[in-house]
């Protein structure tokens, strides 16, 4: 009974934060937006009578839902294959292929419409990613495998950084800085692929085959996937408080409109509650592990950071905290990242949607998840014919050139890899 | 007009059809709407059931590969072996995140009728504010078009999940 309430408390809290930027979105959407073209009007940077484009915008380039629709098939195939570059491959999609980034890069650094246009794509990345926490939290909740005192103690880091960062970058990035950030995100992620594809890491592997052989008969013996987890001490109380105060800064942040100050203050005090919570306490198939509570806090501000600044979920860097600072098994990782990544997004969404105004085209997200289904359909199929280590080493080079060209481009203003 | 141009009127007039039945506009409003929401969780079933239909040995065989190395590092550690845990479960991550992968994609099959019919809506009425009954602090006495269709898509869903699981039981049990 107690803890389901502890569930009831913590699913209101995200449906609220769901369900706010959901409600808000057209009031936002058509301020913002209109008052941006009516600027960009009146400054003579876009025709008045042009098609109108990407958003509605007079002249912006046309969203083609036929190519969101096969580039998504593109993510699909790759998300069924290998996992966690799709979503970086969603992000090249927004920017490059839809022609989104140059149109945008045209209006100059800090131009309303440039910020406007960049933080569309940042959110329209999020929704994707969004969509996929609450789809994977869900099923992990169901089967028992979710350390609801680390997914908190995650998103009380978690919830402060991801409104903290659009709040301070939104608007004050343009999309030429975005991109070249994003390509550094995507050259560690092509950096760790390799590691994987060279020897060393092929010889680890077998070593860690072979110990997974050498336990198989413990296995049978006495599997038992039934055990779920079993929270032995740590403080709920301080721990919702903090959580409390965290979303609660959100909220002020986004909806108060003046007095900023009281946001940044209730954010570093949620934070620092976090440190009387003292040490967390669990079993999972009746082994102990015991956290600092602080120390996920800490993680969670910087990763949730990260991915709101970059529009990306924050996944990859959520497991290898989870698996190697944390030392937790793959099981409780993978249920635990996936609510942490949808309490991140909702709360990232919901800054830009309803804090700032930023506005998203649906129809496309919408190709765009019919694509990835169909890709989906695609990659357990062909699969089967590439080995695993081919296609690591496909995504490598990929990674290496996405990385590249948008640093380059980025930072330096051309690219040094084609096309130029 | 090209093919995408006539699909989409096509589309269009489809779906504003049952906006325009009764006479009152707020009943038709609220018909259309609560028929889009029944069109997207009917599409989203679909295409989910043919997504788990086409990808079942797949999935079958990725969880049981995850499920049997988390088995192993679980026993590495409770035979105290940390070195061989840690190794084990590098790879069970390896094979979780393919699984959890595979299956954001394929989920992907139920929402896309949700995205596609917002996307209508913001075509359709984005310009237009719906009084509401009473006022709600911060969003006054009006709404968009998501205030009312996401709740109405989310207790569609609910309703045609418990149909979906009596009409199966019922069948089963025949």
């Amino acid at each position: 009974m107690k803890e389901n309430i502890k569930w009831i408390v913590c699913l209101t809290v995200i449906i609220g934060l769901v369900a706010l930027p959901l409600l808000m979105e057209t009031p936002a959407f058509a301020d913002k937006l209109s008052d941006t073209i009516q600027q960009a009007v009146g400054d003579g940077k876009i025709d008045k009578k042009a098609e109108p484009g990407f958003l509605g915008i007079p002249g912006a380039p046309g969203v083609n839902y036929i190519l969101g629709f096969l580039w998504a098939i593109w993510v699909g195939w790759i998300f069924s294959t290998v996992g966690a570059f799709g979503g970086i491959m969603a992000g090249v999609g927004h920017i490059t292929i839809f022609g989104l980034g140059d149109y945008a890069k045209d209006f100059g650094k800090g131009y309303p419409l440039n910020k406007l246009v960049t933080d569309s794509i940042r959110v329209s990345n999020q929704w994707l990613v969004g969509l996929s926490g609450l789809i994977s939290s869900t099923n992990y909740y169901r089967m028992g495998r979710l350390v609801a005192p680390l997914g908190i103690c995650l998103a009380i880091g978690g919830v402060g950084g991801s409104w903290l960062i659009p709040d301070l970058t939104a608007g004050k990035i343009s999309l030429k800085a975005y991109i070249g950030y994003f390509g550094i995100a995507v050259l560690a992620l092509g950096i760790i692929l390799f590691r994987e594809t060279t020897a060393g890491g092929q010889a680890k592997r077998k070593k860690a085959k072979e110990a997974a052989a050498a336990f198989e008969k413990q296995a049978k013996d006495g599997g038992d996937t039934k055990k779920g987890v079993k929270v032995l001490e740590g403080s709920w109380v301080m721990m919702f408080v903090a959580l409390g105060v965290v979303v609660a800064s959100a909220l002020w942040a986004n909806l108060a409109g003046g007095a900023r100050w009281v946001a940044y203050i209730l954010a570093l005090a949620g934070w620092g509650l976090t440190f009387f919570i003292g040490t967390i306490r669990f079993t999972f198939f009746d082994v102990e592990f015991k956290f600092k509570a602080f120390v996920p806090m800490l993680g969670g501000i910087f990763i949730a950071a990260l991915a709101s600044f970059l529009g990306v979920g924050g996944g990859f860097l959520y497991v290898p905290f989870l698996t190697s600072v944390a030392g937790l098994p793959m099981f409780l990782v993978a249920g635990t990242s996936g609510l942490v990544v949808l309490v991140g997004m909702i709360v990232s969404i919901f800054s830009y949607m309803v804090g700032k105004g930023v506005p998203v085209q649906w129809g496309f997200i919408g190709a765009e998840l019919l694509g990835i289904f169909v890709g989906s359909m695609i990659g357990p199929r062909t699969s089967k014919y590439i080995p695993d280590i081919w296609l690591k080493r496909l995504f490598v080079v990929l990674a290496f050139y996405v990385g590249i060209r948008y640093i380059t481009k980025g930072f330096l203003g051309f690219s040094i890899v084609p096309p130029f | 007009m090209g093919f995408f141009a006539w699909l989409m009127e096509l589309v269009d007039a489809f779906l504003i059809t049952p906006y325009r039945w009764p006479q009152d506009p707020v009943l038709g409003w609220w018909l259309g709407t609560f028929i889009l929401a029944l069109w997207s969780t009917i599409l989203g079933e679909i295409t989910l059931a043919i997504a788990f239909r086409a990808n079942r040995f797949h999935v079958t065989k990725t969880t049981n590969e995850m499920a049997e190395y988390h088995d192993r590092s679980m026993n590495a550690l409770k035979a105290g072996n940390k070195g061989a845990y840690k190794a084990i479960n590098k790879l069970a991550n390896e094979a979780f995140g393919k699984t959890f992968f595979l299956q954001i994609a394929m989920a992907s099959a139920s929402l896309w009728p949700v995205a596609c019919a917002l996307g209508w809506m913001q075509a359709r009425f984005s310009n237009i504010r719906f009084p509401l009954p009473f006022n709600l602090p911060v969003l006054g006495e009006t709404a968009g078009y998501a205030f009312i269709f996401i709740p109405l898509y989310i207790l569609t869903r609910i309703v045609f999940g418990k149909f979906k699981r009596m009409i199966i039981s019922k069948f089963v049990d025949r």
